[in-house]
């Protein structure tokens, strides 16, 4: 304890020290994320305002001038939307949906967790019991039956993504809190008097919830692409705002016809970001493993 | 890179479409046909396989098939004479008695469901064999329609042993003193399927496949194709790629998408055929307010024909026609295709986007309304599209529209519960102008059975009066003559707004001849040999 504590960045940057993969893939997350935030004063178009969408305009190459004199570089889709414009868009949907999806439901999934944890009885037995029933289900096939139930928009796909999301944290974390239980602290905190829920929120989550930060990017990443998936499908986001995937399904039907940038170029752009996401979480969990930390 | 290019030659020459055989005919329907008995099923796919192996007394086009021609002798009677020499697959001759028998299969309850044909034989009440090739229909009330509704009634044999030798009774219920009748199953395992078409069944599966054969004692022109096969392919790619591959010598639908790659390609071909299908916005114009449209003052926008007469203006048919269809639509002028026989003669629909936004303005709504537009993503041939298009037009002229695409079945369930004030829809109807909208457009009469699909709460008695008449009108240049005020008075009121006219089209090899159908079947007899 002689040694100052490294500050948070500290820690953060030597992480990725000496790993030049994460490092890019830490600067592609900031551009990407960049992009979304500001694509309203970016993007040449608002593609989802439709008076500015003229379906004379559509299914122009890469680099013609629209009606409104605008240059497309990516060109158009078959209603006059410029590709970048939507991409820049898509983009600000996707990440959107993915991270309050994420957020959320790891959020009520560590709380669920954790309870099982402490409460342990019936209150553990309903909880884990719900878990293995949402676990045994593909994710995809019950994120499809309820946006067939609910019908389709955003605020219902982020619903069938946080749907999809807590249940492999609430089993991550009550694995760790029951360990944390049996220590000495726990039962000092006890003895002291303090409440249930205060020895869960100031002992138990700090010092459980780790393993959750860890795999947090993953589950964005894999949220992503199941909102794409489910916009591909057609029941995801609105087909006048499309995200990501519902532009590469809107590209799909002309790529015989040789209008191979309607698809190409958001495909491109998530899967670069999917990666991007997917080599920082990699060597945040390696990072986390601690049979693999002596080789950093 | 060379020898990237000579592998891609090698597999282009080993994928070569293999010619199963030059008599048989390999097609690939876009939805399964549900079953071969003609009776219990509506719809395109279950009519294109149905009509190889039963005819009617009336062609799709009202022309006579197995009639030789009719006559009413009084407003409730019709008598039918019939072709005389016309054999079924079995040898039998076809005489009234078959016509009867049939007329009772029609009323019989399949399963125990009412048949969905049924109701085409309104008021039917006796159908009588008169001799061997005259038969005689009585309705309750005057029933001219019938002519037109006898290409529902497909002609299956009284041969059967199960049928009493001697004349049949005919009934409402269709019991008809026979003992027990083929069944569904029996049809689709071929012992029933007995009819006179220009081809004879050999085998059908509920998967959509069937498989023909030519019927040498067929009494018309002679198919080109010994054998027949059909197959069920629900998605276009798949589809069109089996015909690339060579599994298939015709397709349907293929998307509009796809028609530059087949241009590209001198294999293949395509025929597109202005169809009977009419794609069109309807609108709930009930004055109380429609569901899902809002105006700052909470008037009812819909209810104002300015304000329908303004949306109709805002819509820029022809650009949909060609940027969306590549010109494989026509542009509508009226709510059923122009170019159908009954049509009426109408002007040509504007679009003129000013003058939109100058009517909305007289109407009190200088900064336009709040619509929700529901549409179904996966009905029409670019439904999705078509509906991002109108709402393009419409948000041009300052209406706040709110689109929502959705999958038929849920569309379709809340189109039934009138939860929609502005809807996407379309409608291929096999009878006729006059049959389209007096469905869609009059006020509800159980009785007569009209306005059953009035979803826009439409009720105008000029409009109603019309229809009326010609329900009941026999003579054929008056039944014209109120169609076409019918016509003229839903377009000036505009319930709905007519968009454009679906084509069909079919893909093909290119050293096939293919005429192409309005009513949007497929039938081996369109197709032939170069």
């Amino acid at each position: 304890m002689n040694k100052p504590e490294p500050t948070a960045l500290q820690r953060f940057a030597k992480i990725f020290r000496g790993h030049p993969m994460a490092i890019a893939g830490l600067f592609g997350i900031t551009f990407f994320i960049l992009v979304a935030i500001f694509a309203p004063w970016i993007a040449p178009q608002n593609p989802y305002d439709q008076m500015q969408l003229d379906i004379l305009d559509g299914l122009l190459p890469p680099g013609s001038t629209l009606g409104t004199g605008i240059v497309s570089i990516l060109g158009t889709d078959a209603l006059g939307r410029d590709i970048l414009s939507a991409v820049m868009y898509g983009l600000r949907i996707s990440l959107f949906v993915a991270f309050v999806a994420v957020l959320v439901g790891s959020g009520i999934g560590v709380i669920l967790g954790l309870l099982a944890a402490q409460k342990r009885g019936w209150v553990e037995t309903v909880i884990m019991r719900a878990v293995d029933l949402k676990i045994s289900f593909p994710g995809i096939l019950l994120a499809l039956m309820l946006l067939a139930m609910f019908g389709t928009g955003v605020d219902k796909v982020i619903f069938a993504l946080i749907i999809g999301a807590w249940a492999s944290k609430a089993r991550l974390v009550r694995a760790v809190a029951l360990s944390e239980m049996k220590k000495e602290y726990i039962d000092a905190a006890r003895l002291a008097g303090l409440s249930d829920w205060r020895i869960m929120t100031r002992f138990l989550l700090p010092n459980s919830i780790s393993p959750v930060l860890v795999v947090l990017p993953m589950s964005i990443s894999g949220a992503i692409g199941a909102e794409a998936t489910l916009s591909f499908l057609g029941v995801g986001v609105p087909i006048t705002e499309p995200s990501l995937g519902l532009l590469i399904a809107n590209g799909n039907d002309y790529l015989l016809s040789g209008k191979w940038w309607i698809s190409i170029f958001p495909g491109l752009v998530l899967v670069l970001m999917v990666l991007c996401i997917n080599v920082v979480a990699d060597r945040l969990r390696d990072h986390a493993n601690p049979y693999l930390r002596g080789k950093d | 890179m060379k020898t990237t290019l000579s592998l891609l030659a090698l597999a282009a020459t080993v994928a070569l479409p293999s010619v199963a055989s030059a008599d048989t005919l390999r097609m690939a329907f876009s939805s399964a046909p549900r079953s071969i008995d003609p009776y219990p099923f509506g719809g395109a796919p279950t009519a294109s396989l149905k009509e190889h192996v039963f005819e009617a007394l009336v062609a799709a086009d009202d022309s006579p098939l197995l009639a030789e021609g009719w006559k009413w002798t009084s407003p409730t009677t019709l008598e039918v004479k019939l072709r005389d020499g016309i054999k079924f697959h079995n040898g039998a001759d076809l005489t009234a008695r078959d016509v009867v028998y049939s007329a009772c299969r029609m009323a019989y309850k399949v399963d125990g469901k009412r048949n969905l044909l049924t109701s085409s034989m309104g008021p039917i009440a006796d159908v009588v064999a008169v001799d061997d090739l005259t038969v005689r229909f009585e309705t309750k009330a005057p029933y001219p329609l019938w002519v037109q509704k006898m290409k529902f009634l497909s002609i299956l044999t009284a041969s059967d042993a199960d049928v009493p030798a001697g004349p049949i009774k005919f009934d409402a219920e269709g019991d008809c003193g026979i003992a027990a009748y083929p069944t569904r199953s029996d049809f689709e395992k071929g012992d029933a399927a007995i009819g006179t078409g220009p081809f004879t069944m050999v085998s059908f599966d509920k998967s959509g496949e069937a498989e023909l054969a030519r019927f040498d004692g067929y009494w018309g022109e002679k198919s080109d194709w010994e054998k027949v096969e059909v197959r069920t392919i629900g998605n276009a790619g798949a589809r069109l790629a089996g015909l690339f591959a060579g599994d298939f010598d015709l397709i349907e639908n293929p998307t509009t998408e796809d028609l530059a790659a087949l241009e590209a390609n001198d294999d293949y071909a395509f025929t597109s055929m202005p169809s009977w299908r009419s794609i069109f916005l309807v609108m709930d114009v009930n004055p109380e307010g429609a569901k899902g449209v809002t105006a700052e003052d909470g008037s009812a926008p819909l209810a104002n024909p300015l304000v329908r007469q303004a949306m109709s203006l805002a819509i820029n048919r022809q650009a949909i026609a060609d940027r969306l269809f590549g010109g494989n639509a026509t542009v509508a002028n009226q709510f059923s295709p122009s170019y159908r026989a009954g049509a009426p003669e109408m002007p040509a629909l504007e679009y003129d986007p000013v003058k939109a936004k100058e009517l909305l303005a007289e109407a009190g709504y200088p900064n336009g309304f709040s619509v929700d537009f529901a549409a179904p993503a996966d009905r029409y041939a670019n439904g999705a599209r078509v509906a991002q298009a109108v709402t393009q037009y419409l948000s041009r002229v300052g209406i706040q529209v709110n689109l929502k695409t959705q999958p038929w079945s849920v569309f379709a369930g809340q189109r039934k519960e009138r939860e929609l004030g502005l809807f996407l829809y379309g409608w291929g109807h096999p009878q006729g102008p006059a049959q389209m909208i007096s469905f869609a457009f009059a006020s509800r009469d159980k009785a007569l059975g009209l306005g059953s699909s009035n979803y826009s709460n439409y009720a105008s008695p000029e409009f109603d009066a019309a229809i009326k008449a010609w329900a009941v009108e026999t003579d054929q240049a008056k039944a014209d003559g109120y169609v076409a005020d019918a016509m003229k008075a839903v377009m000036t009121d505009l319930p709905g707004i007519p968009l454009y006219y679906q084509h069909s089209i079919w893909a093909h090899r290119s050293d096939l001849e293919v005429k192409g159908r309005q009513d949007e079947r497929t039938n081996a007899a369109m197709v032939s040999k170069k």
